[in-house]
């Protein structure tokens, strides 16, 4: 990070070359005129990374294994909305225990994810603290913690997927193999232990303080009958949308930006949207769990949350959800008769949206009669949310405009990890360029 | 002695460390090849009482030098290992286990000056060198400390 106006001038430009604490390369530029805000730009240089062009023409059954690639922290989101989408295409409903295992594994990811986030990148900008090794100087026990809970998850991924990171297990239909009922019970202590430790911690997170900044938003999430979702259900908004997958693209569309390698999405219309924990707990509060909603009484958080800063604390609630969630599948876990569906090729075209940690991903795939991908389209959370980070720094900032210039600085950092960007996933490391004219 | 290269063999100079533990495992020593994530690694090291971490570094000194580092003793320069923006690496790994009082009893690293970290290409001759020239290092101490617990518990050598 630089600051190259170091003076307080109601004119000017802050730079922040590279913003640490986020995932992948890219940078902010901000331009004040009388301490009111001209322009924002997310500007995302990581290069492109050209996985849809990869995918064509390779048979739909590598698409699980190359799409898990695109991200180190969420690979099983790529992995499931592929396969989901697949299957749409073939009209394949795979056994109950089988999309259980599926949410497990979900979980798994949500929890590494989560937990990654909030203790190692977000919480050190909460407490002053320039990363999480400071952060752990001061906090050895929310730290020791915070690893074990992130381990959890991995071992989750691990036990489901192979490995921890680029799992290897999901096929279409299915998985390559699944586990004995004894395998998951192992995990049963521990997920017990981390269930108790993550409702305590939710009241540590809960007492940070946090700026007082509320937005209107139109929060897009995926909402399910009777689950809180994670790789199933209608998509909704509170502002009316309610869609299936296959009509994502008559409502959302991309937009390529100038100053970013990774598109833009709006909602036809209207603009900007958010999607991500906040979306997903103010539009699905009431299927959460019992424990999580005493854990979000406990926290304070009331619905609906329009303060992105305490996305902190939806995540944090999110992780409870997820614990007590895999704890439940573990319990009801009867091996399938077959890992994998047996399934017929044909032509077809599949949509499908899941829940990353981040936020909603949706996936297209066209195939042929020999299930060679003839074309795909897949949109990751962070170019959806890329836009609406823009707008909630240009509503932010002149909250903040009379602070030193390295305030202004770091809470705009601080703004733009509420939404946890994984800017490698969106194209797809952060500078800061503020600049005052 | 529990050893660790960390690095990617398809990028560059960035193999050093993985070069360094397939070499000591091709001439019968324990060694482990890590991607370099540092929450693994925490693991990795947990319970052994001497590390050898292994890794290209980036300090601006000439190819292929080595700089050895006594981690348990000096906090690490952070830049000097990070290649990654998308996850803890070792450097981030040490201060962390240190600030939670997870340190092996001797941390040790061993950087490897790296200058190129182009996809698909070779690590540069002089790096190259300088994977030997650990290897050698590492083999002989290895060797005489098994020799010295030989003699110190009387028990008989392998």
């Amino acid at each position: 990070m630089s600051v190259e106006t170091a003076p307080r001038k109601k004119n000017g430009t802050i730079k922040v070359d590279y913003m640490a604490r986020v995932e992948g390369e890219g940078a902010l530029f901000v331009k004040l005129k009388n301490d009111q805000v001209q322009d924002v730009k997310l500007k995302i240089f990581e290069p492109p990374r050209l996985f849809e062009a990869l995918l064509r023409g390779r048979h739909f059954n590598e698409a699980p294994d190359i799409t898990a690639r695109i991200c180190g922290i969420c690979p099983v989101a790529y992995q499931m909305t592929a396969v989901q989408a697949i299957e749409r295409g073939l009209g394949i409903r795979v056994h109950p225990m089988v999309r259980e295992l599926r949410r497990l594994l979900y979980a798994g990811e949500w929890i590494e994810s989560h937990v990654l986030h909030i203790y190692m990148l977000h919480a050190p900008d909460f407490l002053g603290y320039r990363d999480f090794v400071e952060l752990a100087k001061d906090h050895p026990k929310q730290a020791t913690e915070a690893l074990r809970l992130k381990k959890l998850g991995n071992q989750i991924m691990t036990l489901l997927g192979g490995r921890e990171i680029h799992p290897v297990s999901a096929a279409v239909g299915g998985f390559y193999k699944t586990p004995q009922r004894a395998d998951l019970e192992k995990l049963a202590d521990e997920l017990k232990w981390a269930l108790d430790t993550a409702c305590s911690k939710a009241e540590f997170l809960a007492g940070f303080e946090y700026p007082d900044f509320e937005q209107t938003y139109e929060f897009v999430a995926l909402s399910h009958p009777s689950e809180y979702p994670l790789n199933e259900g209608r998509l909704v908004s509170n502002k009316g949308l309610n869609l299936d997958a296959s009509q994502y693209e008559d409502y959302f569309v991309e937009q390529h930006v100038k100053h970013s390698n990774a598109l833009h999405s709006v909602i036809r219309g209207r603009g900007s949207y958010q999607t991500g924990p906040l979306a997903r707990f103010n539009l699905n509060y009431s299927k959460l769990p019992n424990v999580a909603r005493q854990v979000t009484e406990h926290c304070g958080l009331r619905v609906p949350c329009l303060n992105p800063f305490k996305s902190i604390l939806a995540r944090a609630v999110e992780v409870v959800f997820a614990l007590d969630e895999a704890l439940r599948i573990i319990k009801l876990y009867e091996p399938p008769p077959a890992p994998r569906m047996p399934f017929e090729v044909h032509a077809g075209t599949g949509y499908a949206i899941t829940e990353a940690p981040r936020g909603i991903q949706f996936n297209k795939y066209s195939f042929d009669e020999h299930g060679l991908i003839l074309s795909v389209k897949i949109v990751p959370p962070t170019s959806q949310n890329q836009k609406r980070i823009e707008d909630d720094l240009r509503n932010f900032i002149p909250t903040i405009v009379s602070q030193p210039v390295e305030e202004i600085t770091r809470r705009s950092e601080q703004a733009v990890r509420n939404y946890d960007p994984c800017i490698s996933c969106a194209t797809h490391f952060l500078k800061l360029i503020l600049e005052r004219e | 002695m529990r050893i660790i290269g960390c690095g990617n063999t398809d990028r560059g100079d960035d193999a050093a460390g993985i070069l360094v533990a397939r070499r000591l495992a091709e001439l019968g020593l324990d060694s482990i090849e890590h991607s370099g994530d540092g929450f693994a690694l925490l693991e990795l090291w947990h319970g052994a009482d001497d590390v050898v971490l292994v890794d290209a570094i980036v300090s601006g000194a000439p190819p292929g030098t080595i700089s050895p580092w006594d981690a348990g003793a000096d906090p690490i320069k952070s830049q000097h290992c990070r290649c990654s923006t998308h996850v803890f690496g070792p450097a981030e790994a040490i201060e962390i286990a240190r600030a939670v009082g997870r340190l092996p009893e001797r941390i040790r690293i061993i950087g490897i000056e790296a200058v190129q970290f182009e996809p698909g290409s070779e690590p540069v001759p002089d790096v190259m060198q300088a994977v030997e020239d650990v290897v050698r290092e590492l083999y002989e101490q290895s060797k005489a400390r098994a020799e010295g617990c030989c003699v110190a518990d009387s028990s008989p050598c392998n």
